[in-house]
């Protein structure tokens, strides 16, 4: 059985190869004694396979006659210079995919490995999302200040409540100990406070019909609250 | 013997060991596996697919040729191979450069020059 197998391998060598050299490597595989020396020969022969195709594309052909240097004349050096050597067109194709098949593999594996997620070092773009769903974003043009309506509580070492209400059509923020606030709408879901210069409200997290979520940021502060189920 | 720029990348330990055993005399390629076996005490098995690989590099470099079948071998699909006096060259200059390497290395190790009687 593992005669047949190194036949196999050897026939699958490149054809310049496999005219030159399969008989004698099926010659040494007669002479190999024992199973296990023959199992070394067929790993050797499978090993030899992959070397053949991948490392030796520029012995795929045999050299035709004018390629080789001429034999030297009786009594006269000759010398071969492999300088001027230059791969052939075969073998820069060859290379060329080669490379292009390593590199697509390493990446898809990578990609998959890591989920969908793409590294930081390649450039990420993301469209702007809509805290509100689609169904909601038409109400949302008209009746906007339904959905922020409430009492947030902000966590810490000292929590602080903030409550968002509305008098007459006027969206108003109200602090813990200082008077309400009225807001001005900037885009989407984000409010800016119409006294203070540079204070932005942000809704986010729309859910069962209302935002949970209240970002205020100024000057480089930051505060986050989150809606208080009564 | 090669000088100055011309030096020659150092040969791999497969082509060095088969340009070794065609040193002597002329074989074929299951008798140059049986020499290197021999020269490296078993440490060392060289296949037949790393051995005519190197075969046809040796070849390509003029540094081993061809000598057919031998009419008093009873295998026909044996054929004998005969360094060149490249290879030659080019194997008397890696034992050149490998003496360097060694003489580099015992001075490194301090290891003592055998003293002669």
């Amino acid at each position: 059985m593992l005669r047949p197998l190194f036949e196999c391998l050897v026939g699958l060598h490149p054809r310049a190869f496999r005219r030159r050299f399969a008989p004698e490597m099926l010659s040494i595989f007669d002479h190999a004694s024992g199973k296990r020396a023959a199992l070394s020969l067929v790993g050797d022969a499978f090993i030899s396979l992959i070397r053949q195709w991948v490392l030796r594309p520029g012995f795929w052909r045999e050299p035709s006659p004018a390629e080789q240097p001429q034999m030297a004349s009786a009594g006269a050096r000759s010398f071969y210079i492999i300088e001027n050597y230059r791969p052939s067109g075969v073998a820069l194709l060859h290379g060329a995919t080669l490379s292009l098949a390593v590199f697509l593999t390493i990446t898809l594996a990578f990609i998959r490995t890591r989920g969908s997620q793409v590294q930081p070092w390649l450039p990420r773009i993301e469209a702007e999302k809509s805290e509100i769903p689609p169904a909601a974003q038409k109400a949302f043009r008209s009746t906007p200040v339904e959905f922020c309506l409430g009492r947030y509580v902000a966590d810490g070492l000292h929590p602080a409540t903030v409550d968002v209400t509305i008098e007459e059509n006027q969206l108003y923020l109200t602090y813990p100990g200082s008077t309400k606030t009225a807001l001005s709408p900037c885009s989407g879901s984000t409010f800016k406070d119409s006294g203070s210069s540079g204070c932005q409200i942000s809704f986010s997290k729309f859910d069962r019909g209302k935002f949970q979520q209240l970002d205020i940021g100024q000057s480089g502060r930051h505060l986050t609250a989150f809606r208080l189920h009564e | 013997m090669m000088r100055g720029n011309d030096k020659q990348t150092p040969l791999s330990l497969a082509l060095f060991h088969i340009l070794m055993a065609l040193a002597g005399h002329d074989l074929h390629g299951y008798a140059i596996m049986q020499d290197i076996s021999r020269q490296t005490e078993g440490q060392y098995a060289l296949g037949p697919g790393t051995l005519y690989d190197n075969l046809q590099k040796a070849m390509r470099r003029r540094w081993v040729a061809d000598l057919g079948h031998r009419a008093d071998d009873d295998d026909p699909r044996r054929r004998y191979y005969r360094l060149t006096s490249l290879g030659t060259s080019a194997l008397t200059a890696e034992v050149s450069r490998l003496e360097n390497v060694v003489r580099d290395a015992k001075v490194r190790l301090r290891i003592p020059k055998p003293r002669r009687a």
